[in-house]
């Protein structure tokens, strides 16, 4: 049986910047987890995907993936959220609304 | 110091204006990112978890202060005001753009400094003993060697295309500070009983998912024969080392699966096919480079400063400070200077542009402009009076450069781990801030005495945590970070790799059992034993029930 579809959002790093970016849902490349464009569904998904595919090919960014989140809208995985929120040993270089657990 | 000669700096700026190009290129759509991908691994320029990251060598670990307050420039320019130091003695850049990237690379290279071979599946830079041509128990400096291997192996056609990445490095002093037998080569001065100096060549070392210790293939190799036997070696590795699998494909496997002696026995019949004449190195060339690490002019001076003494009575923070942080150095009034970069609660080997810049300003009032970086990502300020302790130490004071905790529990070494590396399973860095938050007391830490833990976010081993007489492996257990002891590595002479101590802890639980575990070693330490020879003694059991006393 196929694992069913979590929801997910776009991540990809900016090409020439290199900073990991978010696609909204106006479908601006972002900096902030915030807006973004939620796919719910594996048809909506597959449609991220090839977005992603397609910004790569524009040469907007690097390396687009979907990111699954959780009820709240936060990233699943631990690395997802710290490479959302930032590097979690020094506030200053977190954002300011990182929620992720300080170790 | 070595300066580039004429055709290395022609070389790295055609790099340089090669670079500009391909990211030119890349930024245009010429190139596609697999395209571009092995160019910018070949510039020491990654994607990371965060954005790119930019890996500047620093060959043996020797830079001057115009190189250093370049690096903080670049940081403060370029990046988020800051460095991170690591084990493999170079400096990374976590927040760099692409389409920068190639004025950095010029930036770099006017001050002869490049991130050429820090990637790839080639000969990567060559390491060495941060106290190199100032230690009290050195036979010789050995860098002049690490630069010979360098030029040999920069443009070598053959070795650009290794099975994977090749890492050598050198110490002069028999007593072992750059972890060679952790290397692919290793190379330890020795004198032989006729009194002539020559190398242990120590082949098949490494950390990573296989750790492995070297094993010594040649007891003794005359100095004169240096780069005939590494060809040797080389030929024999390129021949046999296994191309189909990567996590095979370094050259400690190779060894492992041959066996120890069938190697040794390969490489001495390459070795007695070449023409070792026509391979070694010419004299002129030898002593050109032996000219560039020419050491500077030293006083003649009594042994004993009593500025030192005046100040060490004087300032009780400065005694404890001295007390770590001094190297003994071969020049009577002179020692080496450990500039530690790691305060209580900070990144092991982060240093802010202001840092950067304090240290250069230090090495030129007093330690000849010259500075060196770790594997243990610390600073080294080599040659240094002791008359002019006082006042150097009041400067790093004021930068918050003044840790005195070299080599005792808190100067942990640590990968980048989660925090900014996207192979990593755990964090590391969060680790070392609570470690070194639990064990700040200076008396306590002076109480437990010599004692390294190391931390590494994942299996690759970047961290040295096999190494670590406490080692930390940082897992994931479905979506929890979890971390692993190994107990009793050991990098130096004696090295060996530390045993797992059995199941791991959670982030919160890993602090605790690292108390436990110090705590057993005081109550069954002997008069003046370190943690290392406590645990040789008595075994893993004794600490065994002190880990998991709470899980029982
Ligand atoms: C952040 C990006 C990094 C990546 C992607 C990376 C990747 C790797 C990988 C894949 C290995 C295993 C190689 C093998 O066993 O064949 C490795 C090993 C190693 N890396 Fe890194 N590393 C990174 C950062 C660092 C840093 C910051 C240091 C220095 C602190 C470092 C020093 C080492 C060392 C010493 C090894 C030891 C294993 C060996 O080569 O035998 N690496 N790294
Ligand atoms: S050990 Fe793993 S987590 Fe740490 S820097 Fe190396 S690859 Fe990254």
């Amino acid at each position: 049986m196929a694992k069913a579809f979590v929801s997910s959002i776009l991540t990809a790093n900016d090409l020439r910047e290199g900073w990991s970016v978010f696609l909204t849902r106006d479908g601006r490349w972002s900096r902030d987890w915030a807006d973004l464009r939620v796919a719910a569904s594996a048809e909506e998904g597959a449609e991220l995907s090839a977005l992603g595919a397609a910004e790569e090919a524009a040469r907007h960014v690097v390396g687009a993936y979907l990111v699954e989140i959780d009820a709240e809208g936060r990233a699943k995985l631990r690395r997802e959220r710290i490479r959302a929120e930032g590097p979690t040993h020094r506030a200053d270089l977190r954002r300011a609304d990182a929620l992720t657990e300080a170790a | 110091m070595y300066r580039y000669d004429e055709f290395d700096q022609r070389f790295v700026e055609e790099r340089v204006a090669q670079f500009r190009d391909q990211a030119r290129r890349r930024l245009s759509g010429a190139l596609t990112e697999e395209e571009f991908r092995p160019l910018r691994l070949m510039n020491g320029l990654y994607l990371q978890l965060h954005a790119y990251m930019l890996r500047v060598a620093i060959p043996y670990g020797t830079l001057s202060s115009a190189q250093m307050r370049k690096l903080a420039d670049i940081s403060e320019r370029h990046d988020r005001g800051y460095g991170h130091f690591t084990t493999r003695q170079n400096i990374q850049y976590n927040w760099i753009k692409l389409e920068e990237t190639a004025d950095i690379l010029a930036e770099l290279a006017s001050v002869q400094m490049h991130a050429i071979q820090t990637s790839g599946n080639c000969i990567r830079n060559v390491t060495s003993d941060p106290f190199a041509g100032a230690a009290a128990d050195e036979f010789e400096d050995p860098r002049p060697t690490g630069e010979l291997i360098r030029q040999w192996s920069s443009l070598h056609p053959e070795f650009s295309f290794l099975p994977r990445k090749f890492k050598i490095a050198v110490t002069g002093s028999p007593n072992d500070r750059a972890a060679v037998k952790a290397h692919d080569i290793g190379l330890r001065m020795i004198r032989n009983e006729d009194g002539d100096l020559g190398y242990e060549v120590i082949v098949g070392g490494g950390l990573g998912r296989t750790p492995m210790i070297g094993k010594v293939i040649r007891g003794f190799l005359p100095k004169a024969e240096l780069l005939p036997y590494l060809e040797a070696v080389m030929r024999v590795y390129n021949l046999h080392g296994r191309r189909d699998n990567k996590y095979k494909a370094r050259i400690k496997i190779l060894v492992h699966e041959m066996g120890e002696e069938p190697f040794r026995k390969e490489v001495e019949r390459e070795y007695a096919r070449l023409d070792v004449e026509s391979l070694a190195a010419p004299a002129e060339e030898v002593e050109r480079i032996q000219a560039y690490f020419a050491p500077p002019a030293l006083e003649n001076l009594p042994e004993e400063s009593k500025a030192f003494e005046r100040a060490r009575t004087a300032d009780p923070d400065f005694r404890i400070w001295a007390e770590t942080n001094l190297h003994p150095h071969r020049a009577p009034g002179y020692t080496s200077v450990v500039i530690s970069l790691k305060p209580v609660g900070g990144a092991p080997g982060d240093a802010t542009a202001e840092q950067m810049r304090v240290a250069a300003e230090a090495a030129d009032l007093w330690a000849f402009g010259e500075l060196r970086v770790t594997h243990e990502q610390n600073l080294v300020l080599a040659h240094v009076k002791k008359d002019d302790l006082y006042p150097l130490y009041r400067k790093l004071a004021g930068a918050g450069l003044d840790s005195a905790n070299r080599g005792l529990v808190t100067d942990i070494i640590a990968c980048p781990g989660l925090d900014y590396c996207a192979l990593a399973t755990a964090r590391s860095i969060p680790i070392a801030q609570r470690l070194t938050e639990r064990f700040a007391d200076p008396k306590r830490q002076r109480d437990i005495g010599p004692l390294s833990i190391k931390i590494s976010g994942c299996i690759n081993a970047c961290g040295h945590h096999h190494i670590g007489h406490i080692g930390i492996l940082g897992l994931d257990k479905a979506g929890a970070e979890f971390y692993q002891l190994t107990l009793g590595g050991d990098p130096t002479e004696t090295a060996a790799i530390g045993e797992r101590a059995g199941a791991g802890f959670s982030a919160e639980g890993v602090v605790d059992a690292i108390e436990r575990l110090v705590d057993r070693y005081l109550e069954i330490r002997e008069p003046s034993e370190t943690f290392l020879q406590t645990y040789r003694r008595t075994g893993a059991e004794s600490f065994k029930d002190a880990l998991y006393a709470e899980a029982g």
